[in-house]
């Protein structure tokens, strides 16, 4: 959504007119005439091989200002049906305002027949809605064994204030380069990341700047569970950092983009948006003696139940007015509501931006605008973030994607007369995990007619990002389809369970972040008991539902990312039939757990206590920390599958033998 | 077009004096009465208008439809859009929303329409559709949208819907046609729906309408067969017409004159000469082949394993195929592009094969019924052998020539002879007996925990459907974590040790998979007692249908599952109690488990056969029944007691 933002180019236009000229790098580019591939080490164990990754970006001076041109080369060879029918497509990355300058694309088999596609064959879309046009092709006569080969260059609006190059990926690669070129007045930083080699400057190129990196190989990174693999990947970042032309220097820096989207997003109201702002927050009747936490909720509940988000990129969609007016805006247009909104009530707030850590963590030792894709609000006074376009996301509630983070805090400041935004990084705290809690609490009786048969109650509670699955979107839900899921809440449990009543409580949107949603419910069951000849067998760790076990074979490569920090609570009362006992208490005692600096971050922990005919147990599971070093990988492991353990206990009642 | 026009603004008019009329109080009301439902359809209205200009078939027609919006879920209908083509003109397009305000109702028109190409249908389509936003949707607001759309195909008039996902308040759908033109009206579904149905004759022209009022809303569920078996509706047709120059054409009155239409797509394609590389293709694949079957099972697979499946929309172009040549050196295409190249290939292997027009099973219709392109919408390649129908059907993989695809069983095969000659016949259902997953397993109990060898045989579309979900398990990792899934015996404390495939990724013959296993706290242990579940496969245990079901569930073909386990009974130990057997058959399901003692083993047997396609509501209930009890049976245990 950033890219939105209209960034003067001027500035650096203005200094190099006149200039002598080199000629773009595209114009002297080709591939081989004749490809000759059939000397490349193939391995058949693999399914998708890249022989060439290449990719050439250049920032270049034309009449209308700086552009850039962009060129990506692949020499990909196919091994697999899969790989076959992945890559037979090639949709090219395009904007609306883009413009295709070469494109090819060539299939080599490996007999060495060269079917080249022909121009004619690239078909564009439009869509009108997000502003993208594509460009795609269907490539010819690809058979399993085969090369494919295609390049192509666009003229596109140059982003240069911070863009990310992937370039390790799930497939090995083999002669991957990038190459950057730019106007020898524009100077970039580079950074490596995840154990990349650092880019070099060129010096033998004399007529412009030419940075260039080169790797003979690159390993595949394969997916694991629970891990983040797009942040893991080799990866780096540019950025234009001075113009020597004019000696500004810092251009990407915070000070300057958090200047930028202060004049973007605080915009200066004319008296209708005034009035509208002012109508809205009348409707809104928010009473004097609320405290400020209750206020900031009560506009963002009323602006999430009222307000439709699109992704149409419209001025209509951008104008607080008529926002208002239509109930509906797009990204900019809401944070401009929102801030109006704020402001107008004196509630201090700080407009954060972030990455998400699945896809990139935010460095705060390199200021670049590839890290400031996600938008937040910050509430200094009641320490809660929240995002504005999640309905699953309210106060104290972040998009867990992008909290255990750093990222760029922007505020107004008044000096004097003169108001203006500043920038601070800082750091993003996820949740804690008393937030977000599951909750179970149960009672198990026996019939006494037929001890096979059990009743259960069981009380149920989801706090926090567990409660954001369902409870935000509880009012948009009619009550057949409302009352379907709160028995699959209860079913997921055990798919055979019969409920004979149940009680949902706090079932509305806006109490999401506030009080958990809560269902009580009774059940019978024929599920748990099995009778064993005098004895019966009640299958204890069948009641908290089925838990998952991680498997880990090979040695362990990428750290853990999880969603959230949580905890599980379960509190088990079973009554045990007259005339039985418990002959296995003691398979009911778990306990492992992680500690790191005398705290206890990662914990499972069952225990029993006994009343005469009534057995409490406990069972208590929680994780503290989101990113789980690989050196800690097993205790966590050991934890997680714990649960699957207490899952599987089973108890054995005796008949108590009378002398 | 005048006239359509006229009618158009008349119709505006009408629904600008109702959408007044109603008032808040009708939306509490209509909330308690459909509170399953987000919102009601007030007005569904849609006039067709076929007129004979210039000797040639004209089609217009103009629609309108009103929603009130029943609860705070209105916002998410906010985005709306149309889609059209070259076959469904838009012409005229009018959208407003209209919210409740200090009594009444406020129409607030939409200005904005942006167009987008849809590309997520078909690779390359002339789909395209138009997108706007609703202003101001919230509980209790209401939408209309009018469109005026011609139809540029006179074999293509839709269908209209009485019923739907939303209860219809008011439905009302005419047929405005010249007297030279004859239609023919089939009507689906509508037993239970009460039509008012008129016939008006006014000049050269016939005046059709249908109306029905308070049609409640028809529930799909998961797994419910497609919405054309309930959804009440009526598809007129264009059965003929009289022309000034030709005199009577015969358009669809029956399913002669469809195929005939088809034939004339398609008589032109491949007349060039046989490109020199495929046919020395073919020679090499029947090489050494001694019958026809064979010759054409080599053809099949080759096609299967080396085109792709890239499909192409565009007008007309969605109902030619293309050249055999070029779809061998594209090595990709669509099914009608697959049938193509079959076609030719068996051509050159000296063998005949005909292109079949065919419905998959979400079409309800037959051709006598329904004699229009309506009925089908997929193409694949018939070929006979020594009195038995081969359906070839290459746009997936694995499927042996003895099998057509799982989703045209049981449908009609329109089997294209030649010019005027064709034949309608049955694809045939598979039998359950034929998809099978046969288990076998030989366990020792060590400790708390039970160790095994394992083998597993897939035959039929479950090994077809393995085959192409291990298509993408091309690591070692992925494969491995997708067969300790698949391979799961007893619970997830289940280890995966060595595996054997044989016979992976052959399309005629079983393939198995032996591995070595074992679980971890199994074995349920008292002083004296061993305590085991010998049902280690649980994956039925969860196929009781939900009680509050509504309707009818639709499987993808029939099957039968086989589980054997042997457990052998460690030293010292006897059987002290072993489960009783059961056995319960029905024609839609069987069940057995049985349990025998063999000297150092207990041997417990499973068989578990689907034999239906669908299960009515009626027989879910039966189903249900049958299903409690063998999660009842999967409960039991047998018992073993240390001899002392």
């Amino acid at each position: 959504m950033l890219k939105r933002i209209v960034v003067s180019v001027i500035f650096l236009v203005t200094m190099i007119a006149g200039a002598q000229k080199a000629e773009p790098f595209y114009k002297s580019y080709s591939w081989d005439e004749t490809p000759e591939f059939s000397s490349l080490e193939t391995d058949s164990n693999e399914d998708l091989i890249a022989f060439k990754d290449k990719i050439i970006t250049e920032f270049y001076f034309v009449e209308t200002g700086l552009v850039e041109f962009y060129l990506e080369h692949r020499v990909l060879w196919l091994n697999s049906d899969e790989k076959i029918e992945e890559y037979n497509k090639i949709y090219l990355p395009y904007k609306s305002n883009s413009e295709l300058l070469v494109s090819k694309a060539r299939v080599i088999t490996q007999d060495g027949t060269v079917t080249t596609l022909d121009d004619s064959k690239i078909i564009t879309a439009k869509d009108d809605e997000s502003q993208k046009v594509y460009k795609y092709f269907a490539l010819e006569g690809i058979e399993k064994g085969c090369f494919i080969e295609y390049y192509y260059v666009v003229r596109q609006y140059p982003i240069y204030k911070g863009k990310r190059v992937s370039l390790q990926d799930n497939h090995n690669k083999y002669n991957i380069e990038f190459d950057m070129y730019a106007p020898k007045n524009l100077i970039f930083e580079f950074k490596s990341y995840n154990k990349l080699k650092d880019i070099k400057i060129d010096t033998l190129t004399k007529s412009k700047l030419h940075w260039s990196l080169k790797l003979d190989k690159l390993n595949k990174i394969e997916k694991e569970e629970e891990s983040s693999i797009i942040a893991e990947k080799q990866y780096l970042v540019f950025k234009l950092d001075k113009n020597s032309a004019d000696n500004s220097l810092n251009i990407s820096s915070y000070k300057n983009r958090a200047k930028g989207f202060y004049k973007y997003l605080y915009v200066d109201l004319d008296k209708h948006q005034v009035e509208a702002i002012d109508n809205l927050l009348k409707s809104l009747k928010l009473a004097d003696e609320l405290t400020e936490i209750e206020k900031i909720r009560s506009i963002e509940n009323f602006i999430k139940s009222n307000f439709f988000i699109t992704e149409v990129r419209s001025v209509e969609y951008e104008d607080i007015r008529e926002i208002i007016e239509s109930k509906t805006g797009n990204e900019t247009g809401m944070l401009r509501l929102y801030i109006a909104l704020l402001k107008k009530l004196d509630i201090p707030f700080e407009i954060v931006l972030t990455s998400d850590r699945f896809k990139t963590k935010f460095d705060k030792n390199f200021e670049s605008g590839n890290f400031l894709t996600d938008y937040l609000i910050y509430f200094p006074n009641v320490d809660g973030f929240t995002s504005i376009l999640e309905m699953d996301s309210r106060v104290g509630l972040p998009p867990f994607e992008l909290t255990n983070n750093y990222g760029l805090f922007m505020k107004e400041i008044k000096i004097g007369q003169f108001v203006n935004g500043i920038g601070k990084i800082k750091f993003i705290k996820t949740p804690s995990e008393k937030v977000t809690k599951d909750v179970m609490v149960i009672n198990v009786s026996f019939c006494p007619e037929d001890i096979s048969e059990n009743k259960i109650k069981l009380e149920r509670e989801f706090s926090g990002y567990y409660a954001g699955y369902i409870q935000p979107y509880l009012d948009e839900i009619n009550e057949e389809d409302k009352d379907e899921i709160f028995d699959q809440f209860i079913k997921s449990v055990n798919e055979n369970f019969e409920i004979i009543d149940k009680k949902v409580f706090n079932d509305r949107a806006e109490l999401f972040g506030v009080e958990p949603l809560r269902i009580v419910s009774n059940i019978k069951t024929e599920e748990l008991t099995s009778k064993a000849g005098e004895k019966y067998l009640f299958k204890l760790g069948d009641i908290i539902g089925s838990q998952i076990e991680m498997y880990q074979e090979k040695e362990r490569l990428l750290p853990v990312e999880s969603d959230f920090k949580r905890s599980f609570i379960r509190k088990i009362t079973i009554e045990i039939p007259k005339g039985y006992f418990v002959s296995n208490l003691e398979d009911i005692n778990i306990h492992k757990y992680f500690d790191k600096d005398g705290e206890r971050l990662l914990e499972f922990h069952s225990f029993y206590e006994l009343n005469g005919g009534k057995l409490k147990i406990d069972v208590d599971e929680f994780y503290k920390i989101v990113r789980v070093p690989l050196e800690v990988f097993e205790e966590y492991r050991e934890v997680v599958n714990s649960a699957a353990d207490f899952n599987k206990i089973v108890l054995i009642l005796e008949p108590i033998l009378e002398d | 077009m005048k006239y359509i026009k006229i009618i158009t603004t008349l119709c505006f008019f009408f629904f600008f004096g109702q959408i007044y009329s109603q008032n808040q109080n009708s939306i509490s009301e209509f909330q308690k009465k459909y509170s399953a439902s987000n919102l009601v359809r007030t007005i569904k209205e849609q006039i067709v208008n076929i007129e004979l200009i210039d000797d040639e078939i004209v089609i217009s027609q103009s629609s309108i439809e009103e929603s009130i919006y029943l609860n705070e879920s209105a916002k998410q209908y906010s985005e709306e859009s149309v889609s059209y083509s070259s076959f469904f003109e838009l012409d005229e397009i009018e959208a407003s929303s209209f919210s409740f305000a200090n009594g009444k109702y406020v129409k607030n028109k939409v200005s904005e329409f942006r167009e987008k190409d849809e590309i997520n249908n078909a690779f390359f389509d002339d789909l395209k559709s138009l997108n706007f936003i609703y202003p101001k949707l919230d509980k209790g607001s209401k939408t209309r949208l009018a469109l005026s759309q011609n139809i540029k195909n006179s074999r293509f008039l839709p269908a209209f819907y009485f019923g739907g996902y939303y209860p219809i308040l008011n439905s009302k759908f005419s047929i405005i046609v010249d007297n030279e033109i004859e239609i023919e009206i089939k009507e689906f579904n509508t037993e239970n729906v009460v039509i008012d149905f008129t016939k008006v004759e006014k000049r050269n022209k016939v005046i059709y309408t249908w109306k029905t009022t308070n049609v409640d809303r028809i529930r799909i569920e998961e797994g419910t067969p497609n919405f054309k078996n309930y959804y009440p509706h009526i598809i007129p047709i264009i059965t003929r017409y009289e022309s000034k120059k030709k005199g009577i054409v015969e358009l669809a009155s029956k399913p002669s004159h469809l195929y005939n239409w088809y034939y004339s797509l398609v008589k032109n394609i491949n007349k060039d000469p046989v490109h020199l590389e495929l046919k020395g293709l073919v020679e090499k694949l029947i090489e050494n082949k001694k019958t026809e079957l064979e010759k054409v099972r080599a053809i099949y697979y080759w096609v299967q394993n080396n085109i792709k499946y890239i499909a192409f929309e565009y007008a007309l172009g969605g109902f030619i195929p293309r050249d055999a040549n070029d779809v061998y050196l594209n090595k990709y295409g669509d099914c009608k592009d697959n049938s193509s190249i079959l076609y030719e290939m068996l051509k050159i292997a000296g063998l005949k094969g005909y292109l079949t027009w065919v419905g998959t099973r979400e079409i309800p219709y037959s051709y006598e019924e329904l004699p229009t392109p309506a009925v089908d919408n997929h193409m694949i390649l018939t070929f006979y052998y020594e009195g038995k129908n081969y359906f070839l059907d290459a746009t997936g993989r694995y499927i042996p020539l003895e099998f057509p695809t799982s989703f045209i069983q049981g449908k009609e095969a329109l089997v294209g002879k030649g010019p005027e000659e064709f034949e309608i016949i049955k694809v045939p259902i598979i039998n359950e007996n034929d998809n099978e997953i046969n288990t076998y397993s030989i366990t020792k109990i060590e400790g708390d925990n039970i160790v095994g060898k394992a083998s597993k045989l897939y035959r039929g579309y479950d090994k077809i459907t393995l085959f192409n979900e291990l298509d993408s398990k091309n690591t070692i990792k992925k494969l491995k974590d997708y067969y300790r899934e698949v391979l799961q015996l007893g619970n997830n404390k289940f280890t995966l040790k060595d595996f054997k495939e044989e016979n992976k990724f052959e399309y005629d013959k079983d393939f198995k998979i032996s591995y070595d296993f074992d679980v971890s706290n199994y074995v349920i242990k008292d002083t004296d007692d061993i305590y085991i579940n010998m049902n280690l496969d649980k994956r039925f245990k969860n196929y009781r249908i939900d009680d509050n079901r509504k309707t009818d569930i639709e499987i993808d073909y029939k099957k039968t599952y086989n589980f054997i386990n042997e457990l052998f009974i460690p030293k010292g130990f006897i059987v002290d109690y072993l489960p009783e057997n059961l056995s319960i058959e029905n024609d839609k399901i069987l069940v057995s488990i049985s349990y025998k003692l063999d000297e150092d083993k207990v041997i417990y047997s499973h068989k578990i056969s689907f034999k239906f396609l669908v299960l009515t509501t009626e027989d879910q209930i039966e189903y249900n029944n049958i299903m409690k009890q063998v999660n009842k049976a999967y409960k039991d245990i047998i018992i073993l007691k240390r001899i002392k």
